[in-house]
């Protein structure tokens, strides 16, 4: 389904390929032989890395901002899950290599909507990155129209909630009203490192992520998430997506 | 940047302000700090080319004298110091809230008790009474993917008499996570003031915790490269959406495709479409080799002539000028009295612009025009986007060409006592102060562009019909989050 859209993409010398395009990776932080340095640990200004009796990352934390790789030589990459259907889905520990995510949403909402999804956005205090990510997924590189995918004005129109940023005790309210708002079957998706947990502002005037108001469906990693990223989340949750 | 320091009394903060004034200076942030003992301060920064005078007279109990009377510059700081700090400004005029906000607990009081019960305070209707005149409220949540603020307008029929904007939605409370211990980490939570300012905000925190003189040759003009990147994205996005919200689509959609070409190669350069993690304190993070120096110059040589086109299309037509000519004029009297920052005020008649009146960085090799219009409308606004645009790709070409080899990380040395960072971001001044006692930070002061610019629209938007007002904001296009903090 990705490679035909790519016509539409005037080739040029600096173009980028059809993979740079449309699988970008998201590169999470892994060890390689840790020797529970704690390093890491001491750098990681979000708590996402936790060192018990075993090396463990809690990527709805992570803000990938890579400090921990500058700190440690034995660091090395892995490629992060687009997206996870539960909070502990999220949770890496060293024998636990990170795998595509690939689980698809309960029956009630792919069987409800069909191929077709309706977007609201609610901005729960996000620093305006992942709204911008969100007006490129329209742009003509990704135009997620075609996928059936669309931002749709009202939460009357809605089948998604896709909120950012984390939940600021000013927005804690409308954000109940706006779900309230919007009909059944509905799904709450979680997208960037604040609405899944606060990320670096969880110690601020909020609430924590999402699920502190209301209970996401799924949440997709990243800070902010890159487009094509998003749109493959939904699309394979959905089951929309023909692999 | 020559930095002095001043403390008057309590009474005399007023005519000293105003003296400043008189001389040329402009008032560029206020805050409220609670030193260790003593009485709190409010602490008045003013800047004229690169000069900057601290102010600081003593507050007393929970209230400060008002100094708006005379110096209406700093009414909406006053407004915030009210709501943030909890100190009410004897005398001030205009006691409108500015945001969203609870009672009983001032989030950034250093006395703050969590356990206090808050409530919040319905806001305000706009006071306009009469036969037919209505009051329609909008937001939190709108209908487009942008960021909460609630705007009421008082309309009679299509027209617009009064509009207030109550924001505060996005508060998160930058400013107190930025305070204590001085750690790598904190930049980046300033990377994240607001999203599409991030190398802005990060230079800003850089610029408060490094030693002036400490950056390498070749890490300034990669600074330069990564801000004037930012800034292209900002108002190639700014102009689009121009497009968009008049229904012009096909150079919406281009712009939208150029604004995406942009990221691209902030993504290829610098390794993240919003430029995180480049900048740190003492220089920067990624260089730049020479064949992504030969990128970047093939890029812009292609970006530029898209945008030229792009321009072409938009003022050739007669249907878009007439949605933009004489739209949301912003006098240029009013935008000189409340110092009005960035693309806003330079599109009425003032031509602030930091990286030409105190050169940081790169930007002390490099020449610089600083567009100005005088129209004030939408139009003029667009106008210095796109000059803005061609200027910014100008200055990419010239840092590329100065580059010489060498490091690109120094020691950034240890900050102690007052700092301040002024840089221009996309959306105009933006200033960072901190006061750092014993390598901790007991205030971290953030005064986004926004928050000047935002009281603005109050001015520009009456007169309008309620269609134009979508119009009227995406030539603005204020961040709501650095506003809030």
């Amino acid at each position: 389904m990705f490679k035909g859209c790519l016509i539409n993409v005037i080739s040029k010398k600096d173009a980028m390929s059809k993979d740079e395009l449309f699988e970008s990776k998201l590169i999470m932080p892994f060890p390689k032989d840790c020797t529970h340095c704690r390093r890491c640990e001491e750098m990681c200004m979000t708590s996402a890395i936790t060192i018990d009796d075993e090396w463990r990352i809690d990527l709805g934390r992570c803000t990938f901002c890579m400090d921990c790789m500058d700190a440690c030589d034995r660091m090395e990459g892995a490629v992060a899950p687009d997206y996870s259907l539960t909070r502990e889905g999220l949770i890496f520990s060293e024998s636990e290599v990170p795998a595509p995510a690939d689980g698809r949403l309960p029956k009630e909402f792919t069987k409800a909507l069909g191929k077709s999804v309706g977007i609201r956005e609610i901005d729960t205090g996000s620093c305006n990155a992942c709204e911008s990510e969100i007006n490129c997924c329209s742009n003509p590189y990704y135009d997620m129209g075609r996928f059936g995918l669309k931002i749709v004005a009202s939460p009357r129109h809605a089948d998604v909630l896709l909120v950012t940023g984390p939940m600021t005790e000013n927005m804690a309210e409308a954000a109940v009203r706006t779900y309230d708002a919007a009909p059944f079957p509905k799904a709450v998706i979680a997208m960037g490192t604040c609405a899944i947990s606060g990320g670096p502002f969880a110690d601020g005037d909020v609430r924590g992520g999402t699920d502190s108001v209301l209970k996401a469906d799924m949440y997709v990693t990243g800070c902010p998430p890159s487009p094509d990223r998003l749109i493959r989340s939904i699309l394979t949750a959905f089951g929309i997506a023909r692999r | 940047m020559i930095l002095e320091q001043e403390s008057v009394a309590r009474p005399e903060l007023s005519y000293a302000v105003q003296g400043y004034v008189a001389e040329g200076y402009g008032i560029v942030n206020m805050y409220m700090s609670e030193p260790l003992d003593g009485p709190a301060q409010v602490n008045v920064l003013m800047r004229r080319m690169d000069s900057v005078i601290r102010l600081t007279a003593p507050a007393k109990e929970v209230e400060f004298d008002s100094i708006s009377g005379d110096n209406p510059t700093a009414e909406i700081y006053e407004r915030l110091i009210r709501e943030y700090n909890g100190y009410e400004p004897i005398g001030i005029r205009n006691d409108t809230p500015v945001t969203y906000w609870r009672t009983g607990n001032p989030p950034l009081r250093k006395d703050r008790d969590p356990s206090v019960e808050e409530s919040r305070v319905p806001l305000p209707h706009n006071g306009i009474r009469g036969d037919g005149i209505f009051e329609i409220p909008v937001g939190p949540v709108h209908a487009g993917v942008i960021e909460p603020g609630h705007f009421r307008f008082s309309v009679a029929g299509e027209s617009v008499i009064k509009l207030n904007v109550h924001l505060g939605y996005t508060h998160r409370g930058v400013e107190r996570l930025m305070e204590g211990p001085i750690v790598p980490g904190k930049i980046h939570i300033a990377e994240r003031i607001s999203g599409d300012t991030t190398v802005a905000n990060s230079l800003a925190y850089s610029h408060v915790m490094e030693d002036e003189g400490s950056v390498p040759e070749r890490a300034g003009y990669i600074r330069v490269i990564a801000a004037e990147l930012e800034r292209l994205s900002s108002n190639i996005s700014a102009v689009g959406g121009i497009c968009t919200d008049t229904a012009f689509s096909v150079p919406s959609a281009r712009a939208s495709k150029l604004h995406e070409d942009v990221l691209r190669m902030a993504l290829k350069v610098f390794g993240s479409r919003y430029m995180h993690n480049v900048v740190v304190p003492g220089g920067v993070r990624k260089d730049i080799s020479s064949e992504m120096s030969r990128y970047i110059e093939r890029s812009l040589i292609a970006l530029k002539l898209d945008v030229l086109d792009l321009e072409d299309t938009m003022m050739t037509s007669s249907t878009l000028m007439d949605r933009m000519e004489t739209t949301g004029i912003l006098q240029p009297d009013i935008a000189k009295t409340y110092r009005t920052v960035g693309p806003i005020g330079r599109a009425s008649g003032m031509s602030l612009d930091v990286r030409k009146e105190m050169p940081y960085d790169g930007y002390r090799h490099l020449g610089l025009l600083v567009p100005s219009e005088t129209g004030g409308d939408v139009l003029a606004r667009t106008k210095v986007r796109f000059r803005e645009i061609y200027e910014s790709i100008d200055l990419i070409f010239q840092s590329v060409a100065l580059m010489d080899d060498g490091p690109i990380r120094a020691d950034a040395g240890i900050p102690e006592g007052f700092r301040v960072g002024i840089v221009e971001a996309p959306r105009g001044e933006l200033v960072h102060c901190a006061e750092i006692i014993d390598g901790k930070v007991w205030r971290y002061s953030i005064r986004d562009p926004s928050l000047v610019d935002w009281p603005m629209m109050s001015y520009a938007v009456p007169g309008n019909v309620v269609p134009d007002f979508p119009l009227i904001n995406k030539s603005f296009s204020l961040s709501y989050s650095g506003n809030d903090l």
